[in-house]
């Protein structure tokens, strides 16, 4: 297991140290200088067993990542990679597949963001106001959050099944005409979108609840003096002050918009055709679905690029509004 | 969803559907009899236990030195198993675990999980270190205690709560993993999700059998969720964390 045993040894010694620092003098001077190298490398040595599992984990695929792309590889060790400089890159240009995954991480990204920031800040507004059940509601939020992603995105495909599912029910109820959901090109993502919607909205409603709750009380006294009414408070006063924590919210659910994977992996599969394939989706099915490995490299590192110009750009954002 | 588990495929095929029926408890017994569930119940508690476990290890000296010795750098770069995306480290370690024969072996997907478990917990064990005051440090220090001691007996003691709060729902990521069970967990050590998720491969899709599957996976992380649900806000917020 790594560096564990490692740590293991340095965590039992360490009560050893502490045993004999108080009680008896140090007498064996092997040990007093490991002692003093433990005592002194403190910042290091315990961090070094994190750092490392850290850097095998991650900085390695990177760095592989970054080497793969430039073969063409299938994974296999009767052929191995072979060297097609750019030839990923140039192959990725005209793939019609990349350019609709593009597109789709780009729609879910927006239209969810938009959508889970408005419902979900206009809900915490409302849910500020005092009634009773308040509590239970806010446990009841949680909820979805918490539950296992693959179950609910399973369920909600039972819902929007089109011949038998719950929602075109109340659809047909209502007069309205059925959907396709899941099923239908044109219906996929934004079916996808609803779900995503359904389970991560709360997050938003939860943290801007929180923020809500920690406004300064003045402002609205003087308000309320110069004889501000409610909607005024609300644009003037609400919105402005909670800017920071509905931009904290929003980046968190950024992020996690453009890495979507479950949902969509069990809910549609990408489906039907590619419709509703975004890159992550994408770049799983060229690696370990078609072995595609040095192309799917070539994929990562775009989409590496993309999550971390909108990282950057989103915390900058974040730094100029929060004084 | 706990309703259509109860029903039987008759009435989960009826249009319009019924919402009164009478209940049965098939779909459960195909759960746990014919596919076996307690297995995946099993593994997943493997797993999700392991990863806590080893994430725990690792991860509290390391946030104690980030706090104490303020090495913001440190934390930063473990944060990056949160920002970066699953499949990019996905690829390259199915390679890599092809090779050394760790896929779908419990150490293997249990590492895999450690990636997004193991920041998870040491940033809020960060979070709830700096809250100690520093004072305390001193007095062990005055005692004759080394870091190590001080961490052992007197931070660690002091922060049960935030730990155990940390571990649930540390256990409660590893327990709804799916992209990397997905790829690692195959037939022994495959997990509650892949399981459910599995259940639609087949020709006819069985909902009651799905929903049923859908209930026992999600029970139990919903009571812990509860259990814990003022710090789950915290815990999903890491990611914004910028020193």
């Amino acid at each position: 297991m790594g560096p564990f045993p490692a740590f293991l040894y340095l965590f039992n010694s360490s009560q050893y140290i502490c045993f004999q620092d108080s009680m008896t003098k140090r007498n064996v001077k092997s040990r007093v200088s490991i002692q003093k190298f433990l005592e002194d490398k403190a910042s290091i040595v315990m961090t070094a067993p994190a750092v490392v599992f850290m850097a095998v984990m991650i900085v390695f695929p990177i760095g592989f990542t970054l080497y793969i792309m430039f073969f063409r590889w299938s994974g296999g060790v009767i052929n191995p990679p072979q060297f097609i400089g750019l030839g990923n890159f140039i192959n990725l240009i005209k793939d019609p597949r990349f350019s609709n995954a593009l597109f789709v991480t780009i729609y879910i990204t927006s239209v969810g963001l938009v959508l889970q920031t408005v419902l979900g800040t206009g809900i915490a507004l409302l849910l500020n106001e005092s009634f009773v059940g308040r509590k239970v509601i806010r446990a009841f939020l949680l909820l979805p959050m918490m539950a296992t992603w693959v179950a609910t995105a399973l369920v909600w495909r039972w819902m929007m099944y089109p011949r038998l599912g719950v929602l075109n029910f109340f659809l047909e109820k209502l007069g309205l005409p059925t959907l396709l959901w899941l099923s239908a090109n044109a219906t996929a993502v934004p079916s996808i979108i609803l779900i995503d919607t359904w389970q991560w909205t709360p997050l938003i409603i939860v943290i801007v609840l929180a923020g809500i709750q920690s406004l300064p009380k003045e402002p609205y006294e003087s308000a309320k003096i110069d004889g501000a009414h409610g909607w005024q408070i609300l644009f003037r006063i609400t919105l402005p002050m909670l800017r920071p924590v509905i931009v904290t919210a929003m980046i968190l659910r950024t992020v996690d918009l453009i890495k979507t994977f479950d949902v969509i992996m069990s809910a549609s599969q990408g489906g039907p055709g590619y419709s509703s394939e975004n890159l992550n989706i994408y770049i799983y099915n060229t690696g370990l679905f078609y072995f595609r490995i040095g192309y799917s490299g070539a994929l990562l590192l775009i989409y590496f690029l993309i999550i971390l110009i909108v990282t950057y750009t989103l915390s900058k954002q974040k730094g100029e509004i929060s004084f | 969803m706990i309703l259509s588990s109860l029903k039987t495929q008759v009435d989960n095929l009826s249009y319009p559907p019924n919402f009164f029926f009478k209940p049965t408890s098939k779909n459960y017994r195909v759960i746990f009899v014919q596919e076996n569930y307690l297995k995946f119940i099993m593994n997943s508690t493997i797993i999700a236990l392991g990863s806590v476990i080893f994430s725990i290890g690792l991860g509290i000296p390391a946030a104690y030195s980030i706090v104490h010795f303020k090495q913001k750098r440190v934390g930063l770069f473990l944060l990056l198993g949160r920002i970066l995306p699953g499949v990019s480290v996905l690829i390259p370690w199915f390679v890599v675990y092809a090779r050394l024969k760790l896929i779908d072996t419990y150490i293997g997907v249990t590492m895999a999980h450690m990636i997004q478990i193991f920041p998870l917990i040491t940033w809020l064990m960060i979070s709830y270190f700096s809250e100690i005051p520093s004072s305390l440090h001193d007095q062990g220090l005055i005692d004759g205690c080394s870091i190590y001691g001080i961490l052992q007996k007197i931070i660690i003691p002091l922060s049960t709560p935030g730990l155990a709060t940390a571990s649930i729902l540390a256990f409660i990521f590893s327990w709804n993993n799916f992209m990397f069970s997905l790829v690692f967990a195959q037939s022994r050590t495959m997990t509650l999700p892949i399981a459910a998720y599995k259940f639609i491969g087949y020709g006819e899709i069985d909902w009651g059998g799905i929903t049923a599957a859908a209930t026992v996976i999600t029970l139990p992380v919903m009571i812990l969720g509860l259990i814990i649900q003022r710090w789950i806000v915290q815990g999903l917020t890491l990611g914004a964390v910028k020193g």
